[in-house]
């Protein structure tokens, strides 16, 4: 009866289990010792002397930190007037520290306040790092810029606002900030837990992966159950992913119509010893959604009925990346020639538009000949921001605009022909 | 795969380590004893025992296996980021980032509050502060907030590097204009082999 109530009021005590995150953060500054002393950190694998080192000081700080945390639990439970650790009460949020100064007089007790102070004040600096250094580690990938993220100065007073807002929320109380608290540590153990579960099913470690699993279930529950007493974290998180959302979703639809290529690189030397012979106003530029000889033949078909065009072709065929979600990615780049005419085959695109009018901005050509899609621009767009599709003649002229409106040189602009079909 | 290559960083023994962690870990005993009394009241030392059981038996195992998978660093959301591709993937993040922010911002506010709670309720300060328990908690979190604007993140030696070089490069050489770059890298045709149309999941 007495162990089934202490295991119900479990989740309240879960934030007891921060600092593993952190504990993990830290590896890179482990010292390996002889074990890894060959390691590089190009070769791949494990480097074994810190995997292990860190194991021992996972283990030594969970040790270290339940034995002061039992302790800790049977004095104060033992010393302490119930009437004093209510919400209120001298020891609420001090529960230590009033022990300290009732029982070992104001001079140890002063000794204490002033290192928990100090701990605390530290804590809240590693807290601070580590938002600081985590943030533009992830959000480059969304498409936000890393210019941006990687102001650290602009980021703290984010973050200050932030720290204002919800200690105001919560009136400074210790106690009202538990839940919250406990909140975030679970989302990141139970995440940790189900990544090890699903690593170590995939590489045959079935028992190992079942513990871990029933660990998730250990956690989920764990993490419900605190979610449904006191939903403030799981506000507060809920409104940092709508935040993190938005400012996302603004950051990548203002820069979608970047090149958003990192570079681009010639796949091999036949296409390097093409590459000049199409640059500067030799070519007509002709995306093509497929590069076979049929397509080529029945699209030159197509301009010469309505254009009188003299001069080779360059038919353009972009592979897209299949993970479309990145930002941007490094372009390869195949050429060859087919009797008067190119054919380039770029690989690793995330969005057709943005690849054709890098291309054309590299060659410079005479004209490119861009067929509409016939369908509405709005379903268009988000196609295009979701996936790279979408109305592609009218983005690669936005995007082109946008290049020439943004370098100082004199531009070298080719004509472009919007074709219905 | 993670990009494991890295900048070196000096590295220091594992006992010394741990007090890194133990700014975040240790110092939640300011406040954990109270709220555990608070919560269990008398079976407080039972709960807690529950608490030391699933930290040894648990929070250790699950962290040994993310320590051996992701041992530069990046920790459980860089897993999970691998293991789902595309949007699904980059939403997954965006809700573990706010968790994770959610923790920070938290240890930040609740700690100034606890530091606040010890420093008002000493009766050598107690004098001096009064009892203005959000006032004291705010300018903590300032004075927090004036160190990390004067520079804090240079001065701290520890802060693992980051990983990921995109998050240096991504939009910079996009602008620097595609002629310029696709000219560069003429200079080495042969190019590098890489698997068409893919590309690995990070960056």
């Amino acid at each position: 009866m007495l162990i089934a109530g202490a295991l119900l009021v479990f989740p309240k005590l879960a934030l007891g289990l921060s600092g593993f995150e952190t504990g993990v953060s830290v590896m890179p500054l482990i010292d390996g010792g002889r074990t890894d002393r060959g390691h590089s950190p190009r070769s791949g694998g494990a480097p074994m002397g810190r995997v292990a080192n860190t194991r021992k000081l996972l283990m030594t700080a969970a040790v270290i930190m339940s034995a002061m945390l039992i302790l800790s639990s049977i004095v104060t439970t033992l010393l302490i007037d119930p009437a004093d650790y209510e919400e209120g009460g001298k020891a609420s949020g001090r529960a230590i520290a009033f022990l300290a100064h009732r029982y070992l007089g104001r001079g140890f007790g002063t000794v204490y306040d002033v290192s928990t102070v100090l701990i605390l004040s530290l804590a809240g600096a590693s807290a601070m790092a580590g938002l600081l250094h985590l943030i533009p580690r992830y959000l480059p990938r969304f498409g936000m810029a890393p210019r941006w993220a990687a102001l650290s100065r602009p980021l703290v007073l984010v973050l200050f606002v932030i720290n204002i807002v919800i200690t105001l929320i919560f009136g400074a109380a210790v106690e009202a900030q538990s839940g919250a608290y406990a909140t975030g540590v679970l989302v990141l153990i139970l995440s940790a837990a189900f990544a090890a579960t699903i690593a170590l099913w995939r590489e045959g470690h079935r028992g190992l992966a079942s513990y871990t699993g029933i660990l998730c279930l250990v956690f989920a529950y764990t993490l419900a159950d605190n979610c449904r007493e006191r939903p403030d974290g799981l506000i507060i998180g809920t409104v940092f992913t709508v935040l993190l959302i938005l400012a996302c979703a603004v950051s990548r639809s203002i820069r979608s119509v970047e090149f958003r290529i990192r570079h681009g690189y010639f796949a091999d030397v036949d296409s390097w010893r093409l590459g000049p012979e199409i640059r500067g106003k030799k070519v007509h530029l002709v995306p093509i959604p497929s590069s076979s000889a049929g397509v080529r033949r029945k699209k030159v078909a197509e301009i010469a009925r309505h254009y009188n065009v003299r001069g080779p072709f360059l038919f353009l065929h972009v592979n897209l990346l299949d993970n479309r979600s990145e930002f941007s990615a490094p372009l390869e780049v195949r050429l060859r020639k087919e009797g008067e005419d190119y054919v380039g085959e770029v690989f690793g695109a995330v969005a057709i538009a943005n690849t054709i009018a890098y291309v054309s901005e590299a060659i410079d050509p005479i004209s490119i000949f861009i067929n509409l899609s016939r369908r509405d621009l709005m379903a268009q767009a988000l196609r295009y921001l979701l996936f790279g599709e979408g109305e592609t003649g009218l983005m690669v002229y936005t995007i082109l605009l946008r290049y020439w409106d943004r370098t100082p040189e004199e531009d070298v602009r080719p004509l472009i022909f919007l074709m219905s079909d | 795969m993670d990009d494991h290559a890295g900048r070196e960083v000096a590295t220091h023994p594992w006992w010394k380590v741990i007090w890194l962690t133990g700014v975040d870990y240790f110092s939640s005993l300011g406040y954990q004893p109270g709220i555990a009394l608070l919560a269990a009241g008398a079976v407080a030392p039972i709960a807690t025992v529950a608490l030391v059981i699933v930290t040894l038996c648990g929070a250790v195992p699950v962290y040994v296996q993310v320590a051996r998978r992701s041992y530069a660093g990046q920790g459980s959301i860089a897993m999970l980021e691998n293991l789902l591709e595309g949007w699904k993937g980059k939403g997954l993040v965006l809700l573990l980032l706010s968790f994770a922010a959610t923790d920070f911002v938290i240890t930040m506010t609740l700690s100034a509050a606890d530091a606040a709670k010890h420093a008002i309720e000493n009766p050598f300060l107690q004098s001096v502060l009064g009892p203005h328990q959000v006032i004291v908690t705010l300018a903590l979190l300032t004075a927090l907030a004036a160190v990390f604007l004067k520079g804090f993140t240079e001065a701290i030696a520890w802060r693992p590097p980051r990983r990921c070089p995109t998050s240096s490069s991504t939009s910079s050489s996009s602008d620097a204009g595609p002629w310029r770059s696709l000219r560069t890298r003429r200079c080495s045709p042969s190019g590098t082999p890489r698997s068409r149309g893919r590309a690995t999941s990070q960056c």
